[in-house]
């Protein structure tokens, strides 16, 4: 007997109950295997997956518990492995009959278990920590959503008309979120805070409102929300690394019982049961958050994404050649109509358009002893300091990709952020930091920001932090005892006035082609292409699937470009080092991905360096402008 | 009666005729449960009657521990001391009752001693046949099942005895009776010919029930100890008490077992291991505060008040499930805290996490903690920070929130340690080995026979120091003398103690690169410092002073002042990166020290201390003007002092220098590096077999070095991977302690003697012994690299050719002639004699005008009056201002400092 779809969905543990049972006469089974095997044929078939109701856009108690739910997440802390009792028996008050349990993806146990039973089997589990994807954008968020073919049907244990309100009110947040840039002035922040509070009542009308307010969800940047969520993972939990992005599904459960309660133990107890310390208290509280904020989800299967655009289809591109070749032949219109529209943004300066695109479609593709290949952090000095300029132009990058974040580098900020994270040994726990991101997320260092004063040591620190992630693209997150290098791939976007007192692989200074006395009107008028969706759609595919191109030099290329690099050497060996070579190879690789080629050709050399050359000149300039400069 | 003397002595306040009444009661009330007993007792277990007998006799001492204000449930170690008294003969007073000596409680408060003893009086003939049965004195310490005599333990314990007893001198008894442990040597145990022949299996019973084992361990300890003080009392009261037997009171002794095998990563702790005997290694990273854990309890039955006691394990507590007495037989109970049959012990929770090297680096896992039980004597054993080895048996708890909700049944890991060995103890036993054992005293590594393989298999290949230049950041081109003056300063030289209070000569070189931005000098550092087994990278532009040395924190919640190691600290016996160091400015200064005396002062805040910095610095700076100028010497070109700089032992200079088949290669070499995702070709086969041919080149070293280290064309190197070179430096590090040969010595000598000689002018001095010591500290790092015990000639010329290319960069002019007198010191300056001049004519000048303060142009015109003609005579101002002739004060605007 076949369950119907809405059987798998709704009852998973029926499903697996019943594969359970079915195995027990056969030693070897593999019934475990089976049961792996069942979702994910199931879910792949005929997108049974749209069907699935996601953490991320249905608020918890809208969901079954016990059902089939899934959740786009990034795995921010990996706890120690706990055992449960993967069969056990229970024996029945009354009939005193015994009958085999499976504890599997269930956190808790049926009445009446017999510990002392030969027939139980110890069984291990890892649990990771799981936030929504830092810095992902309200338009991705929006997008999956709208792919969900769910109709949410709201669980009996609520009145109707309350949870009307809370939804309309979260679409209202949704719209407010919108509109404002993550980092605002106060007065945003302020509104911000209170749409969180009211949301997070409608989301927890439970018992735990006190818990919850000073329950640190632990979201690497500061003011994200959503839910988080405790996964279980059974197996394989080797193959998942710190920082990934996946799409867990799972069956959920928000059993109130999991929750750390309130510890009115009687004194005997707290004599002799080692785990009620005080000092394992705080871990424990850490550990087994509410419920109601923090959902289990025991791991039935889970997709490793490489990327988090909802734009792209899900399979590999090498599936999809269709979508792939229809993509690749329009890539370089594409680029074009991105290009006219990001120098319209970039004060007209077609250059500094240019390298922006290659920043944006930049990605650490791989490690070469210490040195990560590929990343390009570009700096973009020459920013106009009016009309909030670098807010603006940020609010166009966050359009573009998937996730992003801005760090406005005001003394404020570095003094004070968290921006490496920090191993809390009192919670047995991460306190995640701004540089927990994962890939290829888009960090907006707002220099500009920047004002007269100290940075105490945590900003030195900070400082350095963020050089590391430049220079090296690793972050060393502090473990009290020692430090730990963690390596990402962040691209970085420094806009300043003058030269950025970070490095950074590519300085460019915007030559702006608009009169300083219209500037004002002029960057007001600056405007989303939000009205031709279709259009913004297309770069947003754009930008993230050119990443995934293969890249190569062909033997005879590769001589030409020697030979370049030797006749310039000799020319001038002050213009020319080995380090320009790496740069100047880097752009030639992102700029031939950009017009959708696959490998370098001469002619995409020499504009390489027909580039370099007035990106040089822009520079020389702004020395000439300041004067002392070096 | 001394019984009741020792009774005041602990308990204090039991007044002598409240103890008198309340033996009189014992004595009725134990002629009535003698009685019941003679009923009930074939019906029961040995065991249990003995305990239940204590029990019955506790639960008058109970009531005089009340009564006596509470003479404190913790009983604690060391009442079994019983009247305070020395020695194990604490109730000697006791004479004829010796069964009491075998105290089921051994930390009984003696407060109730007395009670209990007269309570227990008139069982004797009962206790006696158990006595006979069992021989073991310290039986039910340990075991809650009564002695069987054919029980396999036994014949276990006997081969245990047999084996401390071979052993009893080496062991220290007071130290075992005051810790209550002892420690044995899991290596010794199973390595002695008598134990393995008795019990052949012993390892895997020992792993797999720990617990019988390390109880039998105890058993046998507790036996021989108390033989043998039997022994020694008999020989101390010799026949001055013919009569008495005495009473020999050992407490429970446990056996730590330690030096265990396999060490268990802490990754692989998973439920197949539940119950065995693993050893785990990390850094301890929360301590709690010790508590008091109770391990046996007593309850008083609400029935018929009577009172017995339960042991309870792993800490978990248990009611007792029905009353003993025949007619109660009632099943609620109340536990009794103050009862003495209450026992407690230390106990304190530590958390260990798991330590992340080599491989276990990349895998992007968060590091794995356990929580470690450490019971009495293990207590405060180590501090958070610490690296310790933990040997214990794993179990499991329930976790704390299936409290009150059964249904939920998870469990977390936890070691019940047995033994706790604190790296940081093991430091101060070695240190006081003598020579060369301060080096690799603290941070020991283990190497797994694996990595020991693959350390044998590096060192087998031929043209070894090429393999780990090539090996060295294969990223960067090039530079290869450099990177082999790098790789020098990884394995590092000796530290040498001439005798115990003169400071010791520093093992560690220094090295400094300099040169034009743009060739990979960070890189280079970064890659150093990837291979080093420890290594510390910072950045000067964003470190300040105490970033370097140590910085004095203020706790803000407790005041109290706290020490964080900066980078030099931190980088003790390991390697220190300092980037843009030109960009350290004054904080330079904190260098110096560190840098000769390998060590930092502290002298703030009422805290004078000196931490160890015993680190090798490698520097990278970039010259002051971006690019350098090879006009100038180095100071000139670095904004740095020159007692600073002397302490280097070996400066670069990296140029960019522009030369077509160097940048040709070059430009092959980026490409290599960026074309594609298509990796390098990695070719052993064909280096092995190229390598064979080519190796007997090496052994005619007619070659220069920087030939050497080339590849010839043709030729591919398969690097060796990052984790493994790690592995192989420390190991080095650890265990080679080269010496210099003869022969060597001589090349050293005669090289220094040149420069000596050559550099031998009135007014320039550049070579001192530093460069000497520099020398013989490179020759032994060069042993070591191949593992080598002595330095051997061909050693010392590999290293004077490095030294020479280093000294030619620095010392040489545009022209490339060698010219000691631009020293690398302050005092040379290629504008030397035009400097003298201008400030000589300077002087005069002042003096006539009375005016100190010079404007650019008056310089000019001075220098020009003088005939001074430089290229740069702006340069050679900022030079001289550099050397304090004159001082800037503002733009353009000179002051003469009197000299």
């Amino acid at each position: 007997m076949m369950p119907s779809t809405q059987d798998w969905i709704n009852n998973p543990l029926t499903v697996i109950q019943g594969m359970f049972a079915n195995s027990q006469n056969i030693p070897n089974s593999g019934w475990e295997a089976k049961v792996v095997d069942f979702f994910k044929d199931h879910l792949k078939k005929d997108n049974a997956h749209t069907w699935v109701p996601s953490l991320n856009d249905v608020p918890l108690h809208y969901l079954k518990p016990n059902s089939l739910v899934k959740f786009r997440c990034f795995i921010q802390d990996m706890y120690d492995p706990e055992f449960y009792m993967g069969v056990y028996e229970t024996v029945d008050p009354s009939t005193k009959a015994k009958v085999l349990q499976c504890g599997k993806y269930k956190d808790v146990t049926e009445c009446g278990v017999d510990f002392n039973s030969r027939n139980t089997v110890t069984a291990e589990r890892q649990t990771f920590y799981c936030v929504p994807i830092p810095g992902e954008n309200p338009w991705v968020k929006e997008s999956y959503a709208s792919l969900s073919q769910v109709r949410v049907v709201p669980s009996t244990s609520y009145a109707p008309t309350r949870q009307k309100r809370s939804y309309e009110e979260e679409e209202d947040l949704n719209v407010l979120k919108q509109r404002e840039p993550p980092t605002g002035p106060p007065s945003n922040t302020e509104q911000h805070r209170n749409g969180d509070s009211k949301r997070q009542e409608t989301e927890a009308p439970s018992s735990h409102m006190a818990s919850a307010s000073h329950l640190d969800l632990n979201f690497p940047l500061p003011g994200e929300k959503g839910p988080s969520c405790l996964v279980k993972v059974y197996e394989d939990w080797d193959s998942y690394k710190l920082n990934d992005i996946v799409e867990v599904y799972g069956i959920l459960s928000v059993n109130p019982a999991l929750s750390a309660f309130d510890h009115n133990k009687d004194a005997t107890s707290s004599l002799l049961d080692p785990a009620e310390f005080m000092e394992m208290a705080e871990e424990q509280r850490v550990h087994s958050p509410p419920t109601s904020l923090v959902p289990r989800l025991h791991m039935l299967y889970a997709k490793q994404l490489s990327n988090n655009n909802p734009l792209l289809p899900s399979a590999t591109l090498e599936n999809d050649s269709s979508f792939l070749s229809t993509t690749l032949s329009e890539m370089a219109s594409v680029k074009a109509e991105l290009h006219t529209y990001l120098t319209h943004v970039l004060l007209g300066d077609t250059l500094a358009a240019e390298y922006l695109i290659l920043h944006l479609i930049s990605s650490v593709y791989t490690r070469r002893d210490v040195l990560p290949l590929g990343k390009f952090t570009l700096n973009l000095s020459g920013c106009p300091i009016v009309a909030s300029y670098t807010e603006r132009l940020y609010q166009i990058i966050q359009q573009l990709v998937p996730s992003s974040y801005y760090l406005g580098m005001s003394l404020q900020n570095m003094n004070q952020l968290r921006l490496v994270p920090k191993k809390d040994y009192v919670g047995n726990r991460l306190l995640s930091g701004v540089l927990q991101l994962s890939k290829n997320t888009d960090l907006f260092l707002d220099e500009t920001q920047l004002e007269q004063g100290q940075l105490d040591t945590a900003g030195v620190r900070n400082i350095t932090a963020l050089g590391n992630v430049i220079s090296w693209q690793k972050v060393e997150y502090d473990f009290n005892y020692h430090q730990m290098e963690f390596p990402c791939n962040i691209n970085v976007l420094i806009t300043s006035e003058g030269r950025s007192l970070l490095p950074a692989d590519c300085h460019i200074n915007i030559q702006s082609q608009v009169n300083q006395s219209h500037m004002e009107e002029y960057i007001s008028s600056i405007n989303m292409p939000v009205h031709v969706s279709s259009q913004l759609n297309k770069f947003r595919i754009y930008l993230s699937l050119v990443r995934l191109l293969d890249y190569s030099i062909s033997d005879d290329v590769t001589k030409s470009v020697e030979d370049d690099f030797v006749d310039m050497r000799k020319d001038d060996p002050q213009s020319i080092s080995a380090e320009d070579l790496h740069r100047m190879l880097i752009v030639a690789r992102l700029l031939s991905l950009s017009l959708g080629q696959t490998s370098l050709s001469i002619d995409s050399w020499m504009r390489v360096k027909q580039m370099e050359m007035q990106r040089r000149s822009t520079i020389e300039q702004l020395k000439c402008f300041n004067g002392n400069e070096q | 009666m001394s019984g009741e003397e020792s009774g005041r002595g602990g308990g204090g306040r039991g007044g002598e005729e409240e103890q008198e009444g309340e033996e009189e009661e014992e004595e009725e009330e134990g002629e009535e449960e003698e009685e019941q007993e003679g009923e009930e007792g074939s019906r029961r277990e040995e065991g249990e009657e003995e305990e239940e007998e204590e029990q019955e006799g506790e639960e008058e001492e109970g009531v005089v521990v009340v009564d006596g204000g509470g003479g404190g449930w913790r009983g604690g170690r060391g009442g079994w001391r019983g009247g305070g008294g020395g020695g194990w003969r604490g109730g000697g007073g006791w004479g004829n009752r010796p069964w009491r000596g075998r105290g089921g409680e051994a930390g009984r408060g003696s407060g109730g001693a007395s009670g209990g003893a007269s309570g227990n009086h008139q069982r004797v003939p009962l206790q006696t046949t158990l006595d006979r049965l069992c021989p073991y004195k310290g039986w039910m310490l340990y075991f809650t099942e009564g002695f069987i005599k054919s029980s396999p333990s036994v014949e276990k314990i006997k081969v245990f005895e047999k084996y401390f007893t071979s052993r009893i001198q080496l062991y220290d008894k007071d130290e075992i009776e005051r810790q209550g442990s002892v420690l044995v040597d899991y290596a010794d145990l199973t390595g002695d010919k008598m134990v393995r022949q008795a019990i052949p299996d012993l390892t895997t019973e020992l792993k797999e029930q720990p617990e019988v084992m390390l109880n039998c361990l105890g058993v046998a300890v507790h036996q021989v100890l108390t033989l043998d003080l039997v022994k020694q009392a008999a020989e101390l009261q010799g026949e001055e008490l013919p009569d008495a037997t005495p009473i020999i009171n050992i407490p429970h002794i446990s056996a730590r077992l330690f030096n265990y095998e396999p060490l268990t990563p802490l990754r692989m702790l998973r439920a197949s291991v539940f119950g065995r005997l693993v050893c785990v290694r990390g850094t301890v990273v929360r301590v709690s505060n010790i508590r008091p854990l109770c391990t046996r309890m007593a309850f008083r039955c609400l029935g018929c008040s009577n009172t017995l006691s339960l042991p309870l394990q792993h800490g978990k507590y248990a009611t007792p499930t029905k009353c003993i007495q025949s007619e109660c037989r009632s099943r609620s109970f109340v536990p009794c805290r103050s009862s003495p049959l209450t026992h407690t012990v230390d106990w304190q929770i530590i958390k260990v996490q798991e330590l992340m090297g080599g491989e276990q680096r990349e895998t992007g896992r968060i590091p794995r903690t356990v929580e470690c039980h450490l019971n009495s004597d293990l207590c405060d054993s180590c501090v958070p920070g610490d690296t310790v080895t933990v040997t214990g048996i794993v179990r499991v708890t329930n976790d704390g929130t299936t409290r009150g909700n059964k249904d939920q049944c998870m469990f977390l890991l936890y070691l019940e340690a047995t033994s706790v060995s604190n790296s940081k103890g093991q430091q101060t036993k070695s240190g006081q080995r003598s020579e060369g054992s301060q080096e690799d005293c603290s941070g020991r590594e283990e190497f797994s026979l694996k990595e020991l393989y693959a350390i044998q298999e590096i060192q087998s290949q031929p043209g070894l120091l090429r393999l780990i230049v090539q090996s060295l950041c294969p990223a960067i081109y090039g530079h290869l003398l450099v990177k082999a003056a790098l790789a020098l300063v990884l394995f590092g030289g000796r530290q040498k103690h001439i005798d115990k209070n003169s400071v010791p000569v520093r093992g560690d070189p220094h090295l400094l690169m300099v040169g034009d931005p743009g060739l990979g000098k960070s890189q280079m550092l970064q890659a150093v410092c990837n291979v080093a087994p420890r290594g510390i990278y910072v950045c000067g532009n964003s470190t300040s002073t105490t970033g370097l040395t140590v910085t004095l924190s203020r706790d803000a919640g407790t005041g109290d002042y706290a020490l964080e190691a900066g980078a030099l600290v931190l980088a003790d016996q390991g390697l220190c990166c300092i980037d843009e160091f030109d960009k350290l400015g004054n904080q330079q200064q904190a260098l110096l020290e560190a840098m000769e005396q390998q060590s930092v002062s502290l002298a703030k805040a009422g805290i004078v201390s000196s931490l160890p910095a015993r680190t090798s610095v490698v520097a990278a700076a970039n010259p002051i003007g971006g690019h350098y100028n090879r006009g100038k010497t180095v100071s000139e070109n670095l904004k740095m002092g020159s007692a600073l700089l002397s302490r280097f032992d070996v400066v670069f200079l990296l140029l960019d220098i522009p030369d077509e088949s160097h940048d040709r290669r070059l430009s092959e070499h980026v490409m290599a590096n960026r074309a594609g995702k298509g990796r390098m070709s990695s070719a052993i086969v064909t280096r092995i077999n190229s390598e064979l041919e080519t190796s007997v080149l090496f052994e005619h070293s007619d070659m220069p070095l920087s030939e050497r280290l080339q590849i010839p064309a043709g030729e591919s190197v398969d690097p060796i991977p990052a984790c493994l070179l790690r592995k192989y430096i420390s190991y080095a590090r650890q265990y080679v302690h080269p010496t210099v040969c003869p022969e060597a010595a001589q090349v050293l000598q005669d090289f220094y003697l040149s420069l000596r000689s050559q550099a031998h002018s009135a007014d320039a001095t550049p070579i001192t012994t530093r460069q000497l010591e520099s020398l013989v500290r490179l020759t032994e790092a060069r042993a070591r690299l191949d593992l080598r015990e002595t330095a051997t000639k061909s050693d010392a010329e590999d290293v004077v050719e490095i030294m020479k290319h280093s000294l030619v960069d620095t010392y040489s002019d545009g022209l490339g002639n060698l010219d000691f007198e631009r020293s690398q010191l302050g005092s040379g300056m290629s504008q030397r004699s035009a400097g003298k001049r201008l400030v000589n004519a300077l002087h005069l000048h002042a003096q006539k005008t009375n005016q100190k303060q010079f404007d650019l142009q008056t310089l000019r015109s001075v220098a020009n009056r003088l005939n001074i003609k430089v290229m740069d005579f702006e340069g050679l101002v900022s030079s001289l201002n550099e050397q304090g002739f004159l001082l800037k004060k503002g733009a353009k605007l000179y002051q003469l400092q009197t000299v």
